[in-house]
Protein backbone atom coordinates (compact mmCIF):
# COMPACT_ATOMS: atom_id res chain seq x y z
CA UNK A 1 0.00 0.00 0.00
CA UNK A 2 1.39 3.50 -0.86
CA UNK A 3 1.03 5.79 1.62
CA UNK A 4 0.69 9.08 -0.66
CA UNK A 5 0.03 12.66 -0.30
CA UNK A 6 -3.49 11.79 -1.20
CA UNK A 7 -3.76 9.10 0.91
CA UNK A 8 -2.34 10.70 3.92
CA UNK A 9 -4.95 14.49 3.22
CA UNK A 10 -7.94 12.03 2.70
CA UNK A 11 -6.83 10.79 6.70
CA UNK A 12 -6.65 14.19 7.44
CA UNK A 13 -9.84 15.37 6.15
CA UNK A 14 -11.49 12.80 7.47
CA UNK A 15 -10.27 12.89 10.99
CA UNK A 16 -10.88 16.88 10.75
CA UNK A 17 -14.73 16.14 9.79
CA UNK A 18 -14.66 13.45 12.23
CA UNK A 19 -13.59 15.72 14.96
CA UNK A 20 -16.11 18.25 14.33
CA UNK A 21 -18.82 15.95 14.88
CA UNK A 22 -17.56 14.69 17.91
CA UNK A 23 -17.04 18.32 19.64
CA UNK A 24 -19.73 20.47 17.81
CA UNK A 25 -21.98 17.27 18.50
CA UNK A 26 -22.13 17.59 22.19
CA UNK A 27 -23.21 21.52 21.91
CA UNK A 28 -25.72 20.89 18.64
CA UNK A 29 -26.87 18.07 20.89
CA UNK A 30 -27.50 20.85 23.84
CA UNK A 31 -28.70 23.08 21.51
CA UNK A 32 -31.85 20.34 20.91
CA UNK A 33 -31.96 19.63 24.21
CA UNK A 34 -32.64 23.21 25.16
CA UNK A 35 -36.76 24.14 24.95
CA UNK A 36 -36.86 20.28 26.80
CA UNK A 37 -36.81 22.52 29.97
CA UNK A 38 -39.26 25.62 30.90
CA UNK A 39 -37.10 27.06 33.42
CA UNK A 40 -35.15 29.95 32.27
CA UNK A 41 -32.21 29.61 35.26
CA UNK A 42 -31.75 26.02 33.52
CA UNK A 43 -31.56 27.29 29.89
CA UNK A 44 -29.30 29.86 30.86
CA UNK A 45 -27.14 26.82 32.40
CA UNK A 46 -27.40 24.70 29.39
CA UNK A 47 -26.03 27.43 27.51
CA UNK A 48 -23.02 28.15 30.06
CA UNK A 49 -21.83 24.36 29.66
CA UNK A 50 -21.26 25.38 26.06
CA UNK A 51 -20.40 28.66 26.33
CA UNK A 52 -16.87 28.74 26.04
CA UNK A 53 -16.55 25.68 23.65
CA UNK A 54 -19.21 26.20 20.94
CA UNK A 55 -17.14 28.44 18.98
CA UNK A 56 -14.00 26.55 18.75
CA UNK A 57 -15.68 23.53 18.09
CA UNK A 58 -17.27 24.97 14.58
CA UNK A 59 -14.03 26.23 13.67
CA UNK A 60 -13.03 22.20 13.12
CA UNK A 61 -15.88 22.54 9.71
CA UNK A 62 -14.18 25.74 8.60
CA UNK A 63 -11.00 24.05 8.64
CA UNK A 64 -12.68 20.80 7.52
CA UNK A 65 -13.76 22.77 4.34
CA UNK A 66 -10.62 24.04 4.04
CA UNK A 67 -8.68 21.17 3.62
CA UNK A 68 -10.98 19.98 1.62
CA UNK A 69 -10.57 22.96 -0.70
CA UNK A 70 -6.51 22.88 -0.92
CA UNK A 71 -6.33 19.31 -0.63
CA UNK A 72 -9.40 17.67 -3.28
CA UNK A 73 -10.50 20.86 -5.12
CA UNK A 74 -12.48 19.00 -7.18
CA UNK A 75 -14.17 17.21 -4.54
CA UNK A 76 -15.26 20.70 -3.22
CA UNK A 77 -16.16 22.31 -6.55
CA UNK A 78 -18.43 19.18 -6.86
CA UNK A 79 -19.96 19.06 -3.59
CA UNK A 80 -19.78 23.05 -2.41
CA UNK A 81 -21.57 23.80 -6.01
CA UNK A 82 -24.10 20.81 -5.59
CA UNK A 83 -25.02 21.10 -2.66
CA UNK A 84 -25.62 25.15 -2.59
CA UNK A 85 -28.60 25.32 -1.32
CA UNK A 86 -28.46 22.93 1.28
CA UNK A 87 -25.18 24.73 2.72
CA UNK A 88 -26.83 27.84 2.31
CA UNK A 89 -29.60 26.73 5.12
CA UNK A 90 -26.97 25.11 6.91
CA UNK A 91 -25.21 28.30 7.15
CA UNK A 92 -28.62 30.26 8.01
CA UNK A 93 -29.15 27.83 11.04
CA UNK A 94 -25.47 28.42 12.17
CA UNK A 95 -25.86 32.04 11.94
CA UNK A 96 -29.20 32.47 14.10
CA UNK A 97 -27.74 29.40 16.43
CA UNK A 98 -25.06 31.42 17.20
CA UNK A 99 -26.32 35.14 17.89
CA UNK A 100 -29.02 33.41 20.11
CA UNK A 101 -26.57 32.59 21.96
CA UNK A 102 -24.95 35.57 22.28
CA UNK A 103 -28.57 38.22 22.30
CA UNK A 104 -30.74 35.99 24.60
CA UNK A 105 -29.69 37.40 27.89
CA UNK A 106 -29.66 40.81 26.58
CA UNK A 107 -33.09 41.55 27.69
CA UNK A 108 -35.06 39.83 30.69
CA UNK A 109 -38.60 39.93 28.96
CA UNK A 110 -40.13 36.16 28.33
CA UNK A 111 -40.84 36.94 24.46
CA UNK A 112 -37.68 38.04 23.98
CA UNK A 113 -36.02 35.00 25.17
CA UNK A 114 -38.69 32.60 23.93
CA UNK A 115 -37.64 34.27 20.59
CA UNK A 116 -33.83 33.12 20.86
CA UNK A 117 -34.19 29.92 22.98
CA UNK A 118 -36.33 28.83 19.93
CA UNK A 119 -33.59 30.28 17.40
CA UNK A 120 -30.57 28.30 19.15
CA UNK A 121 -32.64 25.09 19.28
CA UNK A 122 -34.02 25.08 15.52
CA UNK A 123 -30.72 26.06 14.48
CA UNK A 124 -28.90 23.29 16.36
CA UNK A 125 -31.32 20.64 15.08
CA UNK A 126 -31.50 21.98 11.65
CA UNK A 127 -27.71 21.98 11.30
CA UNK A 128 -27.48 18.30 13.09
CA UNK A 129 -30.51 17.78 10.27
CA UNK A 130 -28.46 18.61 7.49
CA UNK A 131 -25.24 17.57 8.56
CA UNK A 132 -26.81 13.96 8.81
CA UNK A 133 -28.57 14.59 5.42
CA UNK A 134 -25.15 15.31 3.59
CA UNK A 135 -23.56 12.34 5.40
CA UNK A 136 -26.65 10.17 4.23
CA UNK A 137 -26.39 11.55 0.49
CA UNK A 138 -22.80 10.39 0.69
CA UNK A 139 -23.18 7.14 1.24
CA UNK A 140 -25.79 6.52 -0.83
CA UNK A 141 -24.05 8.00 -3.73
CA UNK A 142 -25.20 10.85 -5.49
CA UNK A 143 -25.99 11.86 -9.09
CA UNK A 144 -22.12 13.21 -10.41
CA UNK A 145 -21.60 13.49 -14.18
CA UNK A 146 -18.43 12.62 -16.38
CA UNK A 147 -17.11 16.53 -15.80
CA UNK A 148 -17.65 15.81 -11.87
CA UNK A 149 -20.63 17.87 -11.84
CA UNK A 150 -23.51 17.23 -9.53
CA UNK A 151 -26.74 16.45 -12.14
CA UNK A 152 -29.55 16.04 -9.17
CA UNK A 153 -31.56 18.66 -7.28
CA UNK A 154 -32.20 19.95 -3.75
CA UNK A 155 -35.14 18.26 -3.38
CA UNK A 156 -33.67 14.78 -4.90
CA UNK A 157 -31.25 15.08 -2.02
CA UNK A 158 -34.00 14.25 1.13
CA UNK A 159 -34.84 10.94 -0.19
CA UNK A 160 -36.06 8.57 2.67
CA UNK A 161 -32.43 7.14 3.37
CA UNK A 162 -30.29 10.43 3.90
CA UNK A 163 -33.45 11.92 5.68
CA UNK A 164 -33.00 8.80 8.38
CA UNK A 165 -29.68 9.57 8.67
CA UNK A 166 -30.34 13.02 9.07
CA UNK A 167 -32.70 11.94 12.34
CA UNK A 168 -30.25 9.82 13.50
CA UNK A 169 -27.74 12.60 13.52
CA UNK A 170 -30.23 14.53 15.91
CA UNK A 171 -30.49 11.52 17.81
CA UNK A 172 -27.26 10.91 17.79
CA UNK A 173 -25.77 14.66 19.22
CA UNK A 174 -28.92 14.37 21.37
CA UNK A 175 -27.67 12.46 23.57
CA UNK A 176 -23.98 13.36 23.00
CA UNK A 177 -25.08 16.51 24.25
CA UNK A 178 -27.22 14.64 27.17
CA UNK A 179 -24.16 12.80 28.44
CA UNK A 180 -22.06 16.23 28.05
CA UNK A 181 -24.64 17.80 29.84
CA UNK A 182 -24.85 15.08 33.00
CA UNK A 183 -21.23 15.64 33.27
CA UNK A 184 -21.42 19.28 33.81
CA UNK A 185 -24.25 19.96 35.58
CA UNK A 186 -25.78 18.68 39.32
CA UNK A 187 -29.10 18.73 41.42
CA UNK A 188 -32.17 18.96 39.74
CA UNK A 189 -31.01 19.47 35.57
CA UNK A 190 -28.60 17.24 36.49
CA UNK A 191 -31.12 14.02 37.13
CA UNK A 192 -33.42 15.61 33.95
CA UNK A 193 -30.33 15.18 31.89
CA UNK A 194 -29.73 11.97 33.10
CA UNK A 195 -33.58 11.25 32.08
CA UNK A 196 -32.92 12.72 28.43
CA UNK A 197 -29.82 10.95 28.09
CA UNK A 198 -31.42 7.56 28.57
CA UNK A 199 -34.51 8.83 26.40
CA UNK A 200 -32.01 9.95 23.68
CA UNK A 201 -30.20 6.58 23.75
CA UNK A 202 -33.31 4.78 23.24
CA UNK A 203 -34.38 6.95 20.29
CA UNK A 204 -30.78 6.94 18.67
CA UNK A 205 -31.20 3.37 18.49
CA UNK A 206 -34.42 2.99 17.03
CA UNK A 207 -33.72 5.79 14.57
CA UNK A 208 -32.16 3.69 12.05
CA UNK A 209 -35.18 1.28 12.38
CA UNK B 1 -10.02 49.67 7.01
CA UNK B 2 -6.76 51.02 7.94
CA UNK B 3 -7.69 54.37 7.71
CA UNK B 4 -10.60 53.85 10.36
CA UNK B 5 -8.99 51.69 12.41
CA UNK B 6 -6.33 54.19 12.78
CA UNK B 7 -8.83 56.85 13.35
CA UNK B 8 -10.45 54.49 16.20
CA UNK B 9 -7.15 54.57 18.08
CA UNK B 10 -7.04 58.19 17.87
CA UNK B 11 -10.40 58.90 19.33
CA UNK B 12 -9.93 55.80 22.27
CA UNK B 13 -6.97 57.80 23.03
CA UNK B 14 -8.23 60.67 23.28
CA UNK B 15 -11.30 59.33 25.51
CA UNK B 16 -9.00 57.36 27.35
CA UNK B 17 -6.77 61.07 28.12
CA UNK B 18 -10.04 63.08 29.01
CA UNK B 19 -11.34 60.00 30.79
CA UNK B 20 -7.93 60.12 33.21
CA UNK B 21 -8.24 63.61 33.27
CA UNK B 22 -12.22 63.52 34.49
CA UNK B 23 -13.50 65.95 31.94
CA UNK B 24 -15.02 63.14 29.72
CA UNK B 25 -18.38 63.51 30.10
CA UNK B 26 -18.15 67.67 29.45
CA UNK B 27 -17.11 67.30 26.39
CA UNK B 28 -20.11 66.31 24.46
CA UNK B 29 -18.66 66.47 20.61
CA UNK B 30 -16.64 63.39 21.56
CA UNK B 31 -19.46 61.43 23.19
CA UNK B 32 -21.59 61.99 20.19
CA UNK B 33 -18.49 60.92 17.95
CA UNK B 34 -17.59 57.73 20.27
CA UNK B 35 -21.84 56.79 19.66
CA UNK B 36 -21.08 57.25 15.91
CA UNK B 37 -17.52 55.33 15.89
CA UNK B 38 -19.58 52.36 17.31
CA UNK B 39 -20.21 51.92 13.05
CA UNK B 40 -16.46 51.87 12.51
CA UNK B 41 -15.52 48.48 13.17
CA UNK B 42 -18.66 47.58 11.21
CA UNK B 43 -17.70 49.37 8.17
CA UNK B 44 -13.79 48.62 8.16
CA UNK B 45 -15.15 45.02 8.32
CA UNK B 46 -17.30 45.02 5.41
CA UNK B 47 -14.78 47.13 3.50
CA UNK B 48 -11.91 44.65 4.38
CA UNK B 49 -14.01 42.15 2.37
CA UNK B 50 -14.38 44.43 -0.77
CA UNK B 51 -11.33 45.40 -0.92
CA UNK B 52 -10.11 41.46 -0.69
CA UNK B 53 -12.69 40.70 -2.97
CA UNK B 54 -12.55 42.66 -5.50
CA UNK B 55 -9.39 43.28 -5.03
CA UNK B 56 -8.02 39.93 -6.44
CA UNK B 57 -9.86 39.83 -9.58
CA UNK B 58 -9.59 38.66 -12.28
CA UNK B 59 -7.92 35.90 -10.42
CA UNK B 60 -9.91 32.98 -8.06
CA UNK B 61 -6.74 32.04 -6.97
CA UNK B 62 -3.68 34.14 -7.41
CA UNK B 63 -1.93 33.23 -10.55
CA UNK B 64 -3.43 30.07 -11.17
CA UNK B 65 -7.36 30.35 -11.99
CA UNK B 66 -9.27 32.97 -13.20
CA UNK B 67 -12.78 33.68 -12.11
CA UNK B 68 -15.00 32.50 -15.34
CA UNK B 69 -12.76 29.29 -15.03
CA UNK B 70 -14.21 29.33 -11.11
CA UNK B 71 -18.12 29.21 -12.63
CA UNK B 72 -20.29 26.85 -11.13
CA UNK B 73 -22.15 24.87 -14.04
CA UNK B 74 -25.06 23.72 -11.96
CA UNK B 75 -25.79 26.93 -9.57
CA UNK B 76 -28.05 28.86 -11.30
CA UNK B 77 -28.02 33.02 -11.38
CA UNK B 78 -31.28 33.41 -9.90
CA UNK B 79 -30.17 30.97 -6.69
CA UNK B 80 -27.03 32.91 -6.15
CA UNK B 81 -29.16 36.32 -6.20
CA UNK B 82 -31.72 34.89 -3.58
CA UNK B 83 -28.72 33.18 -1.60
CA UNK B 84 -27.45 36.94 -1.62
CA UNK B 85 -30.56 38.99 -0.59
CA UNK B 86 -31.02 36.47 2.18
CA UNK B 87 -27.35 36.83 3.89
CA UNK B 88 -28.19 40.81 2.88
CA UNK B 89 -31.64 40.57 4.63
CA UNK B 90 -30.54 39.29 8.03
CA UNK B 91 -27.45 41.38 8.05
CA UNK B 92 -29.55 44.22 8.32
CA UNK B 93 -32.25 42.40 10.74
CA UNK B 94 -29.22 41.14 13.05
CA UNK B 95 -27.78 45.15 12.71
CA UNK B 96 -31.03 46.58 13.20
CA UNK B 97 -31.21 44.05 16.74
CA UNK B 98 -27.29 45.16 17.24
CA UNK B 99 -28.48 48.85 17.32
CA UNK B 100 -31.53 48.45 19.76
CA UNK B 101 -29.22 46.34 21.90
CA UNK B 102 -26.59 48.88 22.18
CA UNK B 103 -29.13 51.72 23.04
CA UNK B 104 -30.62 50.02 25.25
CA UNK B 105 -27.60 49.17 27.08
CA UNK B 106 -26.16 52.55 27.38
CA UNK B 107 -29.78 54.06 28.28
CA UNK B 108 -29.23 52.06 31.68
CA UNK B 109 -25.76 53.06 32.17
CA UNK B 110 -26.45 56.14 31.68
CA UNK B 111 -29.61 55.33 34.29
CA UNK B 112 -26.98 53.86 36.99
CA UNK B 113 -24.18 56.47 36.60
CA UNK B 114 -26.13 59.40 37.04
Amino acid sequence: MSFDLNTIWFILVGVLFTGYAILDGFDLGIGALHLFTKKDEERRIMLNSVGPVWDGNEVWLVTGGGALFAAFPDVYATAFSGFYLALILLLVALIFRAVAIEFRSKRPEFWWRQTWDIGFSVGSILSALLIGVALGNIAWGVPIDGNGEFGGTFLGLLKPYPLLVGVTTVALFMMHGAIYGVMKTEGELHDKLRRWAMNSIIFSSSAPQ
Amino acid sequence: MVAIGTLLILIAALGAFFSWRKVLHQKRWLLWILVFSVLGPEIANQFGWFAAEVGRQPWLVYGLMRTPEGLSAVVKANTVLTSLILFTFIYFLLFAVFIYLLNDKSSMAHMTTV
